[in-house]
Protein backbone atom coordinates (compact mmCIF):
# COMPACT_ATOMS: atom_id res chain seq x y z
CA UNK A 1 0.00 0.00 0.00
CA UNK A 2 0.94 3.76 -0.93
CA UNK A 3 1.76 5.71 2.42
CA UNK A 4 2.72 8.87 0.08
CA UNK A 5 3.10 9.49 -3.62
CA UNK A 6 4.39 12.88 -5.17
CA UNK A 7 4.34 13.22 -8.82
CA UNK A 8 6.93 15.59 -10.53
CA UNK A 9 6.84 18.03 -7.46
CA UNK A 10 8.19 21.74 -7.78
CA UNK A 11 8.89 24.15 -5.36
CA UNK A 12 10.33 27.78 -5.82
CA UNK A 13 11.28 29.79 -2.84
CA UNK A 14 11.64 33.28 -4.25
CA UNK A 15 13.66 33.34 -7.62
CA UNK A 16 15.12 29.82 -7.13
CA UNK A 17 13.41 26.79 -7.92
CA UNK A 18 14.47 24.52 -5.36
CA UNK A 19 12.65 21.17 -6.24
CA UNK A 20 12.21 20.09 -8.96
CA UNK A 21 9.67 17.62 -10.69
CA UNK A 22 10.36 15.19 -7.97
CA UNK A 23 8.31 12.06 -7.93
CA UNK A 24 8.70 9.47 -5.02
CA UNK A 25 7.18 6.73 -3.23
CA UNK A 26 6.56 5.11 0.31
CA UNK A 27 5.13 2.14 0.74
CA UNK A 28 4.14 0.44 3.67
CA UNK A 29 6.52 -1.62 5.21
CA UNK A 30 9.76 -0.02 3.82
CA UNK A 31 12.17 3.14 5.78
CA UNK A 32 13.15 5.01 2.23
CA UNK A 33 16.40 7.24 2.76
CA UNK A 34 16.54 10.65 1.31
CA UNK A 35 20.36 12.23 0.75
CA UNK A 36 21.63 14.70 -0.93
CA UNK A 37 24.88 17.33 0.10
CA UNK A 38 23.59 20.82 1.84
CA UNK A 39 21.06 22.99 0.16
CA UNK A 40 19.65 19.77 -2.63
CA UNK A 41 16.38 20.66 -1.72
CA UNK A 42 15.79 17.65 0.76
CA UNK A 43 13.98 19.60 4.21
CA UNK A 44 11.89 21.56 1.03
CA UNK A 45 10.84 18.30 -0.61
CA UNK A 46 9.76 17.34 2.77
CA UNK A 47 7.70 19.95 3.65
CA UNK A 48 6.05 20.35 0.30
CA UNK A 49 5.04 16.69 0.40
CA UNK A 50 3.23 17.42 3.62
CA UNK A 51 1.67 20.25 2.14
CA UNK A 52 3.26 22.39 4.93
CA UNK A 53 4.78 24.86 2.07
CA UNK A 54 3.06 26.05 -1.28
CA UNK A 55 3.48 24.07 -4.42
CA UNK A 56 4.71 25.71 -7.38
CA UNK A 57 2.58 22.50 -9.53
CA UNK A 58 2.80 18.26 -8.77
CA UNK A 59 0.10 16.07 -7.06
CA UNK A 60 0.83 15.00 -3.77
CA UNK A 61 -1.12 11.61 -2.17
CA UNK A 62 -1.30 10.31 1.30
CA UNK A 63 -2.48 7.79 2.67
CA UNK A 64 -4.65 7.04 -1.39
CA UNK A 65 -6.13 10.70 -1.19
CA UNK A 66 -4.97 13.91 -2.76
CA UNK A 67 -3.58 15.87 -0.11
CA UNK A 68 -5.41 19.18 -0.30
CA UNK A 69 -8.69 17.03 -0.14
CA UNK A 70 -7.46 16.08 3.58
CA UNK A 71 -8.53 18.38 6.31
CA UNK A 72 -4.97 19.65 8.67
CA UNK A 73 -6.23 17.19 11.48
CA UNK A 74 -6.49 14.37 9.39
CA UNK A 75 -3.20 14.62 7.29
CA UNK A 76 -1.58 14.65 11.46
CA UNK A 77 -3.66 11.10 11.76
CA UNK A 78 -1.82 10.03 8.17
CA UNK A 79 1.45 11.43 8.86
CA UNK A 80 3.85 12.51 11.72
CA UNK A 81 6.64 15.06 11.13
CA UNK A 82 9.59 15.55 12.79
CA UNK A 83 11.23 19.03 11.92
CA UNK A 84 14.76 19.17 11.73
CA UNK A 85 14.62 22.50 14.58
CA UNK A 86 14.82 21.00 17.72
CA UNK A 87 12.53 23.40 19.13
CA UNK A 88 10.95 23.15 22.86
CA UNK A 89 9.99 26.54 23.55
CA UNK A 90 8.73 26.13 27.30
CA UNK A 91 9.93 23.97 30.02
CA UNK A 92 7.14 21.41 29.38
CA UNK A 93 7.99 17.68 31.13
CA UNK A 94 9.04 15.56 28.91
CA UNK A 95 5.91 12.81 28.79
CA UNK A 96 3.28 16.18 28.83
CA UNK A 97 5.63 16.74 25.50
CA UNK A 98 5.38 13.43 23.83
CA UNK A 99 1.48 13.54 24.73
CA UNK A 100 1.52 16.56 22.01
CA UNK A 101 1.51 13.94 19.66
CA UNK A 102 -1.88 12.41 20.72
CA UNK A 103 -3.39 16.15 19.93
CA UNK A 104 -4.32 14.64 16.04
CA UNK A 105 -6.43 11.88 17.75
CA UNK A 106 -8.26 13.81 20.62
CA UNK A 107 -11.32 15.04 21.18
CA UNK A 108 -11.45 18.97 22.19
CA UNK A 109 -10.82 19.22 25.46
CA UNK A 110 -10.94 15.21 26.40
CA UNK A 111 -9.14 13.57 29.00
CA UNK A 112 -6.16 11.28 27.63
CA UNK A 113 -7.66 8.04 26.84
CA UNK A 114 -6.02 4.52 27.60
CA UNK A 115 -4.88 4.29 24.29
CA UNK A 116 -3.22 8.06 24.38
CA UNK A 117 -1.46 6.56 27.80
CA UNK A 118 0.02 3.74 26.04
CA UNK A 119 1.12 5.01 23.13
CA UNK A 120 2.92 7.74 25.10
CA UNK A 121 4.49 5.08 27.48
CA UNK A 122 5.82 3.19 24.15
CA UNK A 123 7.19 6.02 22.75
CA UNK A 124 9.31 7.24 25.88
CA UNK A 125 10.58 3.96 26.04
CA UNK A 126 11.38 3.17 22.25
CA UNK A 127 13.38 6.01 22.53
CA UNK A 128 14.85 4.97 26.43
CA UNK A 129 13.90 7.99 28.10
CA UNK A 130 11.05 6.88 30.17
CA UNK A 131 13.31 7.82 33.38
CA UNK A 132 13.20 11.51 31.88
CA UNK A 133 9.32 11.66 31.71
CA UNK A 134 8.87 13.76 34.76
CA UNK A 135 12.01 16.55 33.62
CA UNK A 136 11.28 19.52 32.21
CA UNK A 137 12.53 18.66 28.66
CA UNK A 138 14.21 22.27 28.07
CA UNK A 139 16.85 21.08 30.87
CA UNK A 140 18.05 17.83 28.87
CA UNK A 141 20.94 17.66 26.52
CA UNK A 142 21.02 18.45 22.94
CA UNK A 143 20.93 14.44 22.09
CA UNK A 144 18.22 13.23 25.09
CA UNK A 145 15.97 16.60 23.68
CA UNK A 146 16.88 15.09 20.02
CA UNK A 147 15.21 11.52 21.69
CA UNK A 148 11.85 13.40 23.40
CA UNK A 149 10.93 15.26 20.28
CA UNK A 150 11.26 11.65 17.70
CA UNK A 151 9.34 9.97 20.74
CA UNK A 152 6.84 12.72 20.46
CA UNK A 153 6.39 12.35 16.90
CA UNK A 154 6.04 8.03 17.42
CA UNK A 155 3.64 8.86 19.89
CA UNK A 156 1.63 10.21 17.05
CA UNK A 157 1.22 6.55 15.59
CA UNK A 158 0.71 7.72 12.39
CA UNK A 159 0.81 5.20 8.86
CA UNK A 160 3.62 7.18 7.73
CA UNK A 161 6.53 9.47 9.83
CA UNK A 162 8.62 11.31 8.55
CA UNK A 163 11.77 13.14 9.48
CA UNK A 164 14.24 15.42 8.30
CA UNK A 165 17.58 14.51 10.26
CA UNK A 166 16.58 12.37 12.88
CA UNK A 167 20.09 10.85 13.71
CA UNK A 168 21.69 14.31 14.18
CA UNK A 169 23.25 15.17 17.51
CA UNK A 170 22.78 11.39 18.60
CA UNK A 171 25.88 9.29 19.41
CA UNK A 172 26.78 6.10 17.46
CA UNK A 173 24.79 3.87 20.62
CA UNK A 174 22.08 6.19 19.98
CA UNK A 175 21.68 6.27 16.32
CA UNK A 176 21.54 2.74 16.09
CA UNK A 177 19.22 2.46 18.63
CA UNK A 178 16.87 4.92 16.26
CA UNK A 179 17.11 3.10 13.04
CA UNK A 180 16.37 0.07 14.21
CA UNK A 181 13.27 1.56 16.49
CA UNK A 182 12.77 2.86 12.82
CA UNK A 183 13.27 -1.03 11.28
CA UNK A 184 10.69 -2.04 13.78
CA UNK A 185 7.94 0.83 12.64
CA UNK A 186 8.56 -0.55 9.08
CA UNK A 187 8.40 -4.01 10.30
CA UNK A 188 4.54 -3.40 11.99
CA UNK A 189 3.66 -2.27 8.62
CA UNK A 190 4.32 1.65 8.55
CA UNK A 191 6.61 3.69 6.02
CA UNK A 192 9.92 5.83 7.18
CA UNK A 193 11.10 8.31 5.05
CA UNK A 194 13.55 10.28 6.84
CA UNK A 195 16.64 12.63 5.48
CA UNK A 196 20.14 11.87 6.09
CA UNK A 197 23.42 12.77 6.02
CA UNK A 198 25.21 9.51 7.23
CA UNK A 199 25.73 7.67 4.26
CA UNK A 200 26.78 4.88 6.17
CA UNK A 201 23.68 4.70 8.28
CA UNK A 202 21.43 4.90 4.95
CA UNK A 203 23.58 2.77 3.54
CA UNK A 204 22.82 -0.39 6.22
CA UNK A 205 19.42 0.75 7.48
CA UNK A 206 17.79 1.50 4.43
CA UNK A 207 15.65 -0.49 2.13
CA UNK A 208 16.06 2.51 -0.84
CA UNK A 209 17.29 5.75 -1.38
CA UNK A 210 16.44 8.51 -3.19
CA UNK A 211 19.81 10.93 -3.80
CA UNK A 212 18.77 14.52 -4.33
CA UNK A 213 20.97 16.68 -6.13
CA UNK A 214 19.96 20.52 -7.09
CA UNK A 215 16.14 19.74 -6.68
CA UNK A 216 16.26 16.73 -9.21
CA UNK A 217 16.23 13.40 -8.03
CA UNK A 218 18.99 12.11 -9.35
CA UNK A 219 18.96 8.39 -8.21
CA UNK A 220 16.74 6.34 -6.57
CA UNK A 221 16.99 2.65 -5.80
CA UNK A 222 18.34 0.00 -3.57
CA UNK A 223 21.64 2.05 -1.29
CA UNK A 224 24.13 -0.59 -3.27
CA UNK A 225 22.66 0.47 -6.75
CA UNK A 226 22.59 4.15 -5.59
CA UNK A 227 25.41 4.56 -3.92
CA UNK A 228 28.39 4.46 -6.43
CA UNK A 229 31.69 5.71 -6.22
CA UNK A 230 31.36 7.23 -9.30
CA UNK A 231 27.67 9.34 -8.00
CA UNK A 232 29.16 10.35 -4.78
CA UNK A 233 32.09 11.75 -6.81
CA UNK A 234 29.73 13.72 -9.07
CA UNK A 235 27.01 14.80 -6.03
CA UNK A 236 28.93 15.44 -3.35
CA UNK A 237 32.35 15.61 -4.67
CA UNK A 238 33.94 13.13 -2.64
CA UNK A 239 36.13 10.40 -3.01
CA UNK A 240 34.78 7.16 -1.19
CA UNK A 241 34.96 3.54 -1.28
CA UNK A 242 31.64 1.67 -0.90
CA UNK A 243 32.14 -1.94 -0.63
CA UNK A 244 29.89 -4.85 0.94
CA UNK A 245 30.97 -5.74 4.05
CA UNK A 246 30.14 -7.65 7.19
CA UNK A 247 27.07 -5.73 8.65
CA UNK A 248 26.51 -4.91 4.76
CA UNK A 249 26.95 -1.84 2.67
CA UNK A 250 29.44 0.25 3.96
CA UNK A 251 30.28 3.86 2.56
CA UNK A 252 33.90 5.20 3.79
CA UNK A 253 34.93 8.68 2.18
CA UNK A 254 38.39 9.60 1.63
CA UNK A 255 38.63 12.64 1.16
CA UNK A 256 37.62 15.30 -0.89
CA UNK A 257 37.98 15.41 -4.46
CA UNK A 258 39.60 18.67 -6.02
CA UNK A 259 37.09 20.74 -7.53
CA UNK A 260 35.90 20.31 -11.10
CA UNK A 261 37.76 16.55 -10.70
CA UNK B 1 9.99 17.48 38.40
CA UNK B 2 5.76 17.32 38.97
CA UNK B 3 3.85 20.66 39.68
CA UNK B 4 5.02 22.39 42.44
CA UNK B 5 1.17 22.24 43.73
CA UNK B 6 -1.88 19.97 42.05
CA UNK B 7 -3.18 22.21 39.55
CA UNK B 8 -6.85 22.51 40.32
CA UNK B 9 -5.70 23.85 43.86
CA UNK B 10 -3.86 26.94 41.89
CA UNK B 11 -6.78 27.82 39.76
CA UNK B 12 -8.94 27.59 43.67
CA UNK B 13 -5.93 29.83 45.12
CA UNK B 14 -6.04 32.20 42.12
CA UNK B 15 -9.57 32.42 42.18
CA UNK B 16 -9.92 32.80 45.83
CA UNK B 17 -6.94 35.82 45.78
CA UNK B 18 -9.12 37.57 43.32
CA UNK B 19 -12.36 37.31 44.43
CA UNK B 20 -10.99 38.42 48.08
CA UNK B 21 -9.47 41.89 46.31
CA UNK B 22 -12.58 42.01 44.95
CA UNK B 23 -14.44 42.58 48.05
CA UNK B 24 -11.56 44.80 49.34
CA UNK B 25 -11.95 46.95 46.90
CA UNK B 26 -15.14 47.21 47.38
CA UNK B 27 -15.09 48.20 50.91
CA UNK B 28 -11.84 50.90 50.39
CA UNK B 29 -12.70 54.72 49.43
CA UNK B 30 -12.23 57.96 50.42
CA UNK B 31 -16.08 57.83 51.72
CA UNK B 32 -14.85 55.80 54.84
CA UNK B 33 -18.00 53.63 54.92
CA UNK B 34 -18.30 50.74 57.70
CA UNK B 35 -18.28 47.10 56.32
CA UNK B 36 -21.48 46.22 57.18
CA UNK B 37 -23.02 49.47 56.15
CA UNK B 38 -21.67 49.16 52.57
CA UNK B 39 -22.73 45.52 52.02
CA UNK B 40 -25.95 46.55 52.74
CA UNK B 41 -25.91 49.55 50.94
CA UNK B 42 -25.03 47.49 47.64
CA UNK B 43 -27.16 44.54 47.92
CA UNK B 44 -30.63 46.36 49.98
CA UNK B 45 -30.09 49.61 50.62
CA UNK B 46 -32.61 50.86 53.75
CA UNK B 47 -34.31 53.93 53.26
CA UNK B 48 -32.12 56.55 54.01
CA UNK B 49 -28.93 55.11 52.63
CA UNK B 50 -29.14 56.95 49.58
CA UNK B 51 -26.02 57.79 49.00
CA UNK B 52 -24.22 55.42 50.58
CA UNK B 53 -25.87 52.76 47.64
CA UNK B 54 -25.01 55.83 45.33
CA UNK B 55 -21.26 55.34 45.90
CA UNK B 56 -21.09 51.64 46.35
CA UNK B 57 -23.02 51.12 42.81
CA UNK B 58 -21.96 54.08 41.08
CA UNK B 59 -18.51 54.89 42.12
CA UNK B 60 -17.24 51.45 43.86
CA UNK B 61 -18.91 48.79 42.08
CA UNK B 62 -17.41 49.98 38.70
CA UNK B 63 -13.66 50.08 39.81
CA UNK B 64 -14.11 46.82 41.10
CA UNK B 65 -15.61 45.16 38.31
CA UNK B 66 -13.29 47.01 36.03
CA UNK B 67 -10.12 46.10 38.17
CA UNK B 68 -11.31 42.15 37.91
CA UNK B 69 -12.26 42.34 34.16
CA UNK B 70 -9.78 44.70 32.57
CA UNK B 71 -6.76 42.51 34.77
CA UNK B 72 -7.87 39.23 33.45
CA UNK B 73 -7.89 40.66 30.22
CA UNK B 74 -4.54 41.68 30.35
CA UNK B 75 -3.12 38.24 31.82
CA UNK B 76 -4.78 36.02 29.77
CA UNK B 77 -3.80 38.19 26.46
CA UNK B 78 -0.45 38.37 27.75
CA UNK B 79 -0.40 34.38 28.02
CA UNK B 80 -1.12 34.17 24.88
CA UNK B 81 0.84 36.38 22.83
CA UNK B 82 3.98 35.20 25.02
CA UNK B 83 2.66 31.23 24.02
CA UNK B 84 1.89 32.47 20.44
CA UNK B 85 5.18 33.95 19.93
CA UNK B 86 7.16 31.80 22.42
CA UNK B 87 8.72 34.57 23.49
CA UNK B 88 8.37 35.37 27.64
CA UNK B 89 9.17 39.03 26.95
CA UNK B 90 5.96 39.23 24.48
CA UNK B 91 3.13 41.89 26.27
CA UNK B 92 -0.50 42.60 25.19
CA UNK B 93 1.02 46.48 23.56
CA UNK B 94 3.26 44.43 21.43
CA UNK B 95 0.35 44.62 18.93
CA UNK B 96 -0.23 47.82 18.89
CA UNK B 97 -3.39 47.85 20.38
CA UNK B 98 -2.95 50.21 23.81
CA UNK B 99 -0.75 52.77 21.99
CA UNK B 100 -3.58 52.88 18.97
CA UNK B 101 -6.36 53.02 21.92
CA UNK B 102 -4.14 55.76 23.65
CA UNK B 103 -3.92 57.45 20.31
CA UNK B 104 -8.18 58.03 19.75
CA UNK B 105 -8.05 58.47 23.73
CA UNK B 106 -6.03 61.30 22.59
CA UNK B 107 -7.77 62.66 20.07
CA UNK B 108 -11.28 62.44 21.76
CA UNK B 109 -9.84 64.84 24.63
CA UNK B 110 -8.30 67.03 21.69
CA UNK B 111 -11.63 67.45 19.54
CA UNK B 112 -13.02 68.39 22.87
CA UNK B 113 -15.27 65.14 22.37
CA UNK B 114 -14.30 63.98 25.70
CA UNK B 115 -16.22 66.29 27.73
CA UNK B 116 -19.15 67.32 25.55
CA UNK B 117 -20.22 63.18 25.30
CA UNK B 118 -20.63 60.91 27.59
CA UNK B 119 -18.68 57.44 26.94
CA UNK B 120 -17.39 59.75 23.75
CA UNK B 121 -13.67 58.72 25.03
CA UNK B 122 -13.80 55.17 25.70
CA UNK B 123 -15.52 54.76 21.64
CA UNK B 124 -12.83 56.53 20.43
CA UNK B 125 -10.33 54.42 21.89
CA UNK B 126 -11.94 51.02 20.81
CA UNK B 127 -12.41 52.12 17.63
CA UNK B 128 -8.15 53.26 17.58
CA UNK B 129 -7.34 49.67 19.34
CA UNK B 130 -9.96 48.10 16.05
CA UNK B 131 -8.20 49.84 13.06
CA UNK B 132 -4.99 49.05 14.71
CA UNK B 133 -5.70 45.32 14.32
CA UNK B 134 -7.03 45.88 10.82
CA UNK B 135 -3.65 47.56 10.15
CA UNK B 136 -1.86 44.66 11.28
CA UNK B 137 -3.00 42.24 9.47
CA UNK B 138 -2.95 43.98 6.26
CA UNK B 139 0.48 45.00 7.16
CA UNK B 140 1.36 41.44 8.13
CA UNK B 141 -0.47 39.90 5.04
CA UNK B 142 -1.48 35.96 4.17
CA UNK B 143 1.59 34.37 5.57
CA UNK B 144 1.09 32.59 8.33
CA UNK B 145 4.16 32.95 10.21
CA UNK B 146 4.70 35.28 13.64
CA UNK B 147 7.23 36.88 13.09
CA UNK B 148 5.25 38.92 10.39
CA UNK B 149 2.86 39.94 13.27
CA UNK B 150 5.44 41.09 15.99
CA UNK B 151 7.05 43.53 13.07
CA UNK B 152 3.29 44.91 11.90
CA UNK B 153 2.69 45.28 15.30
CA UNK B 154 5.80 47.28 16.40
CA UNK B 155 5.53 49.52 13.20
CA UNK B 156 2.19 50.05 14.39
CA UNK B 157 2.90 50.94 17.76
CA UNK B 158 5.38 53.37 16.90
CA UNK B 159 3.02 55.32 14.27
CA UNK B 160 0.21 55.36 16.91
CA UNK B 161 2.99 56.57 19.74
CA UNK B 162 3.98 59.17 17.28
CA UNK B 163 0.26 60.47 16.65
CA UNK B 164 -0.15 60.71 20.55
CA UNK B 165 2.78 62.92 20.74
CA UNK B 166 1.54 64.82 17.65
CA UNK B 167 -1.46 65.15 19.95
CA UNK B 168 -0.15 66.42 22.44
CA UNK B 169 2.14 68.97 20.64
CA UNK B 170 -0.70 70.63 18.74
CA UNK B 171 -3.26 70.50 22.12
CA UNK B 172 -5.12 73.67 22.09
CA UNK B 173 -3.88 74.65 25.49
CA UNK B 174 -1.98 73.28 28.72
CA UNK B 175 -4.88 72.06 30.18
CA UNK B 176 -5.75 69.91 27.75
CA UNK B 177 -2.38 68.13 27.36
CA UNK B 178 -2.39 68.06 31.12
CA UNK B 179 -5.71 65.98 30.91
CA UNK B 180 -4.18 63.75 27.87
CA UNK B 181 -1.51 62.71 30.06
CA UNK B 182 -3.26 62.07 33.31
CA UNK B 183 -5.53 59.42 31.16
CA UNK B 184 -2.20 58.18 29.31
CA UNK B 185 -1.05 56.88 33.21
CA UNK B 186 -4.23 54.92 33.96
CA UNK B 187 -6.44 54.75 36.17
CA UNK B 188 -9.74 52.79 37.40
CA UNK B 189 -11.30 56.16 39.57
CA UNK B 190 -14.22 57.43 39.08
CA UNK B 191 -15.62 55.28 35.96
CA UNK B 192 -19.22 54.65 35.90
CA UNK B 193 -21.37 51.27 35.29
CA UNK B 194 -21.77 52.73 31.15
CA UNK B 195 -17.61 52.36 31.12
CA UNK B 196 -18.77 48.21 32.63
CA UNK B 197 -21.60 48.12 30.31
CA UNK B 198 -19.65 49.47 27.11
CA UNK B 199 -16.10 47.27 28.06
CA UNK B 200 -17.52 44.01 29.41
CA UNK B 201 -19.35 42.68 26.59
CA UNK B 202 -15.63 43.30 23.96
CA UNK B 203 -13.70 41.95 27.09
CA UNK B 204 -16.42 38.95 27.31
CA UNK B 205 -15.66 38.32 23.39
CA UNK B 206 -12.04 38.40 23.37
CA UNK B 207 -11.93 35.98 26.38
CA UNK B 208 -13.76 33.81 23.97
CA UNK B 209 -11.70 33.97 21.37
CA UNK B 210 -8.18 34.02 23.34
CA UNK B 211 -9.39 30.58 25.21
CA UNK B 212 -10.12 28.76 22.05
CA UNK B 213 -5.88 28.80 21.14
CA UNK B 214 -5.34 26.63 23.75
CA UNK B 215 -5.08 23.62 22.29
CA UNK B 216 -2.93 25.63 19.01
CA UNK B 217 -0.51 26.71 21.77
CA UNK B 218 0.39 23.77 22.59
CA UNK B 219 1.44 22.47 19.54
CA UNK B 220 3.35 25.82 19.17
CA UNK B 221 5.34 24.62 21.92
CA UNK B 222 7.00 22.43 19.35
CA UNK B 223 7.33 25.25 16.59
CA UNK B 224 5.14 26.19 13.73
CA UNK B 225 6.20 23.00 11.59
CA UNK B 226 5.63 20.54 14.21
CA UNK B 227 2.29 22.50 15.33
CA UNK B 228 1.13 22.44 11.54
CA UNK B 229 2.00 18.91 10.81
CA UNK B 230 -0.53 18.19 13.75
CA UNK B 231 -3.07 19.49 12.38
CA UNK B 232 -2.84 23.25 13.70
CA UNK B 233 -4.56 25.82 11.62
CA UNK B 234 -1.79 28.56 12.06
CA UNK B 235 -3.86 31.12 10.18
CA UNK B 236 -7.01 30.78 12.35
CA UNK B 237 -4.11 30.45 15.44
CA UNK B 238 -2.85 33.94 14.74
CA UNK B 239 -6.39 35.25 13.90
CA UNK B 240 -7.67 34.43 17.37
CA UNK B 241 -4.50 35.30 19.15
CA UNK B 242 -4.39 38.87 17.58
CA UNK B 243 -8.02 39.59 17.24
CA UNK B 244 -8.66 38.54 20.66
CA UNK B 245 -6.04 40.50 22.01
CA UNK B 246 -7.36 43.25 20.58
CA UNK B 247 -10.13 42.99 21.42
CA UNK B 248 -10.05 42.84 25.05
CA UNK B 249 -6.91 44.59 25.63
CA UNK B 250 -8.52 47.29 23.20
CA UNK B 251 -11.56 47.30 25.76
CA UNK B 252 -9.34 47.53 28.88
CA UNK B 253 -7.05 50.12 27.18
CA UNK B 254 -10.61 52.24 26.42
CA UNK B 255 -11.55 52.31 29.88
CA UNK B 256 -8.66 52.24 32.07
CA UNK B 257 -5.93 53.54 29.67
CA UNK B 258 -2.72 51.93 29.11
CA UNK B 259 -1.41 49.40 31.97
CA UNK B 260 1.68 48.09 31.60
CA UNK B 261 3.59 44.82 32.80
CA UNK B 262 0.84 43.02 34.15
CA UNK B 263 0.01 41.37 30.85
CA UNK B 264 4.17 40.76 30.91
CA UNK B 265 4.78 39.95 34.07
CA UNK B 266 1.49 37.88 35.26
CA UNK B 267 2.04 34.88 32.39
CA UNK B 268 6.10 34.78 33.74
CA UNK B 269 5.60 34.06 37.43
CA UNK B 270 3.12 31.56 36.65
CA UNK B 271 4.80 29.52 34.17
CA UNK B 272 6.22 27.24 36.20
CA UNK B 273 3.24 26.51 38.62
CA UNK B 274 1.43 25.38 35.40
CA UNK B 275 4.59 23.09 34.55
CA UNK B 276 5.23 25.30 31.22
CA UNK B 277 2.18 24.28 29.50
CA UNK B 278 0.38 27.25 27.42
CA UNK B 279 -2.77 25.96 27.63
CA UNK B 280 -2.53 25.86 31.53
CA UNK B 281 -1.12 29.03 32.01
CA UNK B 282 -4.78 30.66 30.19
CA UNK B 283 -6.73 30.10 32.94
CA UNK B 284 -4.08 30.83 35.67
CA UNK B 285 -3.06 34.17 34.07
CA UNK B 286 -6.27 35.33 33.81
CA UNK B 287 -7.05 34.94 37.36
CA UNK B 288 -3.62 36.04 38.25
CA UNK B 289 -4.15 39.13 35.79
CA UNK B 290 -7.35 40.18 37.98
CA UNK B 291 -5.82 39.73 41.55
CA UNK B 292 -2.18 41.79 40.44
CA UNK B 293 -4.65 44.44 39.18
CA UNK B 294 -7.40 44.18 41.77
CA UNK B 295 -4.03 44.41 44.69
CA UNK B 296 -2.57 47.31 42.37
CA UNK B 297 -5.36 49.35 42.50
CA UNK B 298 -6.11 48.76 46.13
CA UNK B 299 -2.26 49.90 46.72
CA UNK B 300 -3.31 53.35 45.08
CA UNK B 301 -6.07 53.89 47.48
CA UNK B 302 -4.52 52.65 50.53
CA UNK B 303 -0.99 54.49 49.79
CA UNK B 304 -1.78 58.02 48.87
CA UNK B 305 -5.22 58.22 49.41
CA UNK B 306 -5.18 62.41 48.36
CA UNK B 307 -2.79 62.09 45.60
CA UNK B 308 -4.77 60.78 42.91
CA UNK B 309 -2.22 58.24 42.26
CA UNK B 310 -2.34 56.48 38.70
CA UNK B 311 -2.64 53.19 38.29
CA UNK B 312 -0.78 52.03 35.42
CA UNK B 313 2.43 54.28 37.38
CA UNK B 314 2.03 51.53 40.32
CA UNK B 315 2.17 48.93 38.11
CA UNK B 316 5.12 49.76 36.39
CA UNK B 317 6.94 50.68 39.40
CA UNK B 318 6.14 47.10 40.79
CA UNK B 319 6.99 45.69 37.11
CA UNK B 320 10.13 47.41 35.93
CA UNK B 321 11.96 45.66 38.85
CA UNK B 322 10.47 42.62 37.84
CA UNK B 323 12.08 42.82 34.62
CA UNK B 324 15.14 43.82 35.51
CA UNK B 325 14.85 40.66 37.55
CA UNK B 326 13.92 39.04 33.97
CA UNK B 327 17.08 39.72 32.32
CA UNK B 328 18.72 39.12 35.28
CA UNK B 329 17.72 35.60 35.08
CA UNK B 330 17.96 34.89 31.18
CA UNK B 331 21.44 36.53 31.47
CA UNK B 332 22.34 33.80 33.93
CA UNK B 333 20.93 31.15 31.85
CA UNK B 334 23.11 32.04 28.97
CA UNK B 335 25.93 32.40 30.51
Amino acid sequence: MTLLQTENLCVRLGEHAVVHRASLTVGAGEVVGLIGPNGAGKTTLLRAALGLIPLEGGAIWLGGDPLEALAPAERARRAAWLPQEREIAWPVAVERLVALGRMPHARRLGQPTAADRQAVAKALAAMEITHLAKRPATWLSGGERARVLIARALAQEAPLLMADEPAVSLDPGYQLGLMEVFRQQALAGRGVLLSLHDLSLAARWCDRLLLLHEGHIAAEGPPSAVLTAERLRTVYGIAAEVAEGRGGLSVQVLGRTPAGG
Amino acid sequence: MSDPLPYPLLLALLAAAAAALFVASLLTGSSGLGLAESVQALFAPEPGQQAVALVMREIRLPRAVLGLMVGASLGLAGAVLQGYLRNPLAEPGLIGVSASASFGAVLAFYTGLAGAVALALPVMALIGALLAVGLVFAIAGRSRGSLTVILAGIAVSSLAGALVSLTLNLSPNPFAAYEMMFWLLGSLADRSLQHVALAAPFMLAGWLLLGLTARGLDALTLGEDAAAALGVRLGRLRLLAVLGTAVAVGAATAVAGAIGFVGLVVPHLLRPLVGGMPSRLLPASALGGAALLLAADLAVRLIAPDRDLKLGVVTALIGAPFFVWLVLKTRRGLA
